[in-house]
């Protein structure tokens, strides 16, 4: 976006996050910042943008998607020898009591999630002409021969 | 998508429409877990893909705060838009809109965007974005 001010004036809402993460060039920052410094309505949107980005985010969840394994069976359990002679363990060894190895459970799906899987797409293009004209047959067809009339 | 860069901006978003929400980190995380990365990622682009995320939620049965006031903190409490009729379209009558011409309004009334910049955020042209908001605006006066 190149022009970044609201159609009555003051900040947009993006601007303002645009500001704080230092994202506007030099001549846009010098129009939202003078614009803040004139306006305190807008000063008070920037600061209450600047304590959202202070506050820490959550924690995320580990980064691999799959649940915890379960734990290998300690290795010092098994005497040395019988790993390299037989490639499927003994019954009788004094391994730990494991259930048969519980299959990963697949990631719960999210609740109420009509379509669990499906990225967000980024394309915005796309997503909005699939929206618009309902094209189920291509839904990834560019159709930029649309004129733009604008 | 970067989640230490985008992550408070997205979380702006999520809190406009889920202020009053139990759990929105719940919801920053799921947008961030099925957001791919995406190397050209700016402000603009977040937002958009963030808005249609809080969207997506709200047509499935997430309660909105932003269908009830305008959010703390954004353009639209600030320009006190709660009275005008395109907000008041927002919450009476977003259930009747198409998601398309919920997130046109979305941008024009809460975050107070022009024409001209929602047609470059969403990347349409122009004129087709006025085109749409004044057929809306018509059809709010009939
Ligand atoms: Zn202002």
């Amino acid at each position: 976006m190149t022009f970044r001010l609201a159609r009555d004036g003051h900040l947009l809402d993006v601007d303002i996050d645009a500001l704080i993460r230092d994202d506007l060039d030099r001549s846009l920052r010098e129009q939202v910042e003078s614009h803040a410094a004139d306006c305190i309505d807008c000063r008070r949107r920037l600061d209450r943008g600047r304590e959202d980005y202070r506050a820490p985010l959550p924690a995320r969840a580990a980064p691999t998607p799959e649940p915890p394994r379960p734990p290998a069976p300690p290795r010092a359990a098994r005497p040395a020898a019988a790993v390299r002679a037989s490639p499927a363990p003994p019954v009788s060894e004094a391994a730990p009591e494991l259930p048969p190895t519980p299959v990963a459970a697949p990631p719960a799906p999210l609740a109420a999630d009509p379509e669990p899987s499906a990225p967000i797409n980024l394309d915005v293009d796309s997503a909005r002409r699939r929206q618009r004209w309902e094209a189920p047959k291509a839904p990834s067809e560019p159709a930029r021969g649309r004129t733009r009339e604008a | 998508m970067d989640f230490a860069r985008f992550g408070p901006l997205v979380r702006r978003r999520i809190r406009n429409f889920y202020a009053f929400d139990e759990r929105p980190d719940e919801l920053l995380l799921e947008f961030f877990k099925r957001t791919p990365p995406q190397d050209s990622a700016t402000c603009d682009s977040v937002w958009a893909l963030a808005t249609r995320y809080c969207m997506k939620n709200l047509r499935e049965g997430r309660r909105s705060a932003l269908l009830v006031a305008p959010p703390p903190g954004s353009w639209a409490e600030q320009a006190n838009a709660s009275s005008t009729p395109g907000y008041q379209q927002l919450t009476r009558s977003w259930r009747d809109l198409t998601p398309q011409m919920l997130e046109l309004l979305i941008y024009a009334e809460v975050d107070g965007m022009s024409a001209g910049q929602i047609a470059e955020l969403i990347n349409e042209p122009r004129s087709w974005v006025v085109d749409q908001l004044h057929a809306r605006a018509k059809q709010v006066r009939a």
